[in-house]
């Protein structure tokens, strides 16, 4: 019965996200606690090409449904899954780095709220819980003048408070 | 060295109870190779036949196999092992350890290996054998050929110096030793290659779209190779004869690598110089790619040149050590690449290559019908795919 509940409750997820993801919108989405500032598109491509940004390297969330990871790396890193794939092997075969945790899109949310390290890329429409915020949001596919369906809830840097 | 490899396996074993996270990577490719010229064989590296004059159609230059296992402990101590199974210089596929690590993180910024790394000088040289992750079909000999020590022994620090918004600056430095096999006669006999005393720094600074790197390394070279050594014997002139061997000989190489990957457009170059006072001289390589990127498509051009400055002698057996050291080709290859799959890609090159006159460290297995001193433009066809898991 649980088994069954899990399955239903994936399935309405992913379900509710399709149109949303199939928008080409996105949100990157970290803890409320991380002092991972708002992002730009270029910070963007940086972390997930490179695993790190900002002087941090998180602990990077990837989805395991292969269309919407496909969607999101085409959409806002520009580059195909094999591209991507080619540039994360060269550092898993020098021994240095891991590849990013893949995981199901219902599992995330309760991941990054137990992981404050962590950063994944979640559908722009989804609703966060408040221990979460989003540091970017946007895509390179929606026409121009057409409002994101999410916004950045962390502050910009020019925001940060001197210390 | 393999001692130090056992010693270090032990260690992993041991520290196995402990372990956090384990994971397994692999990577496999299959090519096959057409050279056009049979009085002769295009080889790679420290392989001692190919196509050619040996294989009508060569399907041990780009096939091989790699398997790695990746632990981490609650104490930010990393293991990596890996290995591959490849052509060797004796024309076997007999797996080789190229990782054999322990790693400590000592903080985010710096981490000390000990063990087995690979040779971190080139763009590529870290992961030469992963072919799905490289843009051609196996990176230009003219470069990566260079030196064929790749198995790094030894301690080596990575440091990343600098951490900003969009650009990180990293160094690896470390001392090593290794050793690899080569064959002077088509893999009949195997000799091998010593690197003592190694030091070695390589500086990168990675950006969002570039990525320069500048490497250095010195270190003493020494061979065991009684055919070198019998020549060598019949060299009148001791002070020759001494300044033509290879033992305990100094060299010095120097690498800079620049990359430019953007949206669809990847540039390419690389420049390497190496030096030693024995028969084998001063090679200096160099090569530019352009790949452009069409939807799962990647045409790509590569100009590459080496050469080579040797002395020259009017002793004959000299001379004919000179000669057989002389590495002077000028290549031009055409490729594509395809992605099949997210995690499998063709790709296809044609190569066109031209080596100076007299130039015997070209290709391999010369035929006494090979006009090594007006040789013939030559053309290299290779298709191959590859693949991670």
């Amino acid at each position: 019965m649980m088994v069954a509940r899990a399955l239903l409750l994936s399935m309405l997820i992913i379900l509710a996200c399709f149109p949303l993801w199939s928008n080409a919108a996105w949100q990157i989405v970290v803890h409320r606690n991380s002092t991972l500032q708002i992002l730009t598109v270029t910070e963007v491509k940086f972390l997930f090409t490179e695993g790190q940004v900002q002087g941090q390297a998180p602990d990077l969330v990837d989805l395991i449904e292969e269309p919407m990871r496909a969607h999101f790396y085409e959409s806002v890193l520009h580059m195909t899954l094999s591209r991507w794939r080619a540039n994360w092997a060269k550092r898993v075969f020098t021994g240095n780095h891991r590849l990013p945790k893949q995981m199901p899109l219902e599992e995330v949310l309760s991941y990054i709220e137990g992981n404050p390290g962590s950063v994944a890329y979640l559908p722009s429409t989804l609703v966060l819980p408040p221990t979460l915020k989003v540091i970017y949001c946007g895509s390179g596919e929606l026409p121009a003048g057409m409002p994101l369906p999410c916004a950045p809830t962390a502050a910009g840097r020019s925001q940060q408070k001197s210390p | 060295m393999r001692n130090i490899s056992h010693y270090l396996l032990s260690i992993i074993l041991f520290f196995t109870s402990s372990i956090l996270h384990a994971e397994w990577h692999g990577f496999a490719s299959a090519g096959a190779v057409w050279f056009s010229n049979d009085d002769a064989d295009y080889v790679y590296n420290n392989l001692s036949s190919g196509a050619g004059h040996s294989h009508t159609v060569d399907w041990g230059l780009d096939s091989k196999f790699g398997l790695q296992w990746s632990a981490r402990t609650h104490s930010a101590v990393r293991f990596n092992l890996q290995t591959v199974v490849a052509r060797d210089a004796v024309n076997r596929f007999t797996p080789a350890l190229t990782l054999a690590n322990l790693a400590v993180d000592v903080n985010e910024r710096f981490a000390l290996t000990l063990g087995r790394t690979q040779n971190p000088n080139f763009l590529y040289s870290d992961h030469r054998h992963v072919n799905y992750a490289l843009p051609w079909i196996r990176p230009p000999r003219e470069v990566y050929g260079i030196t064929s020590i790749f198995n790094y022994d030894g301690v080596q620090a990575n440091i990343e110096l600098d951490r900003q918004y969009n650009h990180s600056v990293k160094l690896i430095a470390g001392l090593a030793q290794a050793e690899n096999a080569y064959s002077f006669d088509a893999g009949n006999s195997k000799n091998m290659l010593t690197a003592s005393n190694m030091l070695y720094a390589s500086l990168s600074r990675q950006s969002h779209h570039w990525l320069f790197k500048l490497s250095l390394e010195t270190g003493r070279l020494s061979t065991e190779n009684p055919q070198l050594s019998q020549a060598l014997g019949y060299i009148t002139d001791a002070a020759l004869s001494q300044s033509m061997s290879l033992q305990d000989k100094e060299y010095q190489l120097m690498a800079l690598g620049i990359k430019y990957d953007a949206n669809d457009d990847l540039f390419l170059f690389e420049l390497a110089h190496r030096q030693i006072e024995a028969y084998f001289g001063k090679r200096s390589g160099a090569y530019l790619t352009y790949g452009r990127r069409l939807g799962r498509w990647m045409p790509y051009v590569t100009i590459a040149r080496t050469q080579t400055e040797v002395d020259d002698s009017l002793n004959p057996v000299a001379k004919n050590l000179y000669v057989s050291a002389r590495d002077a080709v000028t290549t031009i290859t055409l490729g594509t690449a395809y992605e099949l799959t997210s995690q499998v890609t063709v790709k296809a090159e044609a190569q066109w290559s031209k080596p100076d006159a007299n130039s015997g460290w070209a290709y391999a297995n010369y035929q006494s019908s090979y006009p090594l001193a007006h040789p013939p433009e030559d053309i290299l066809l290779s298709l191959g795919v590859s693949t991670v898991f």
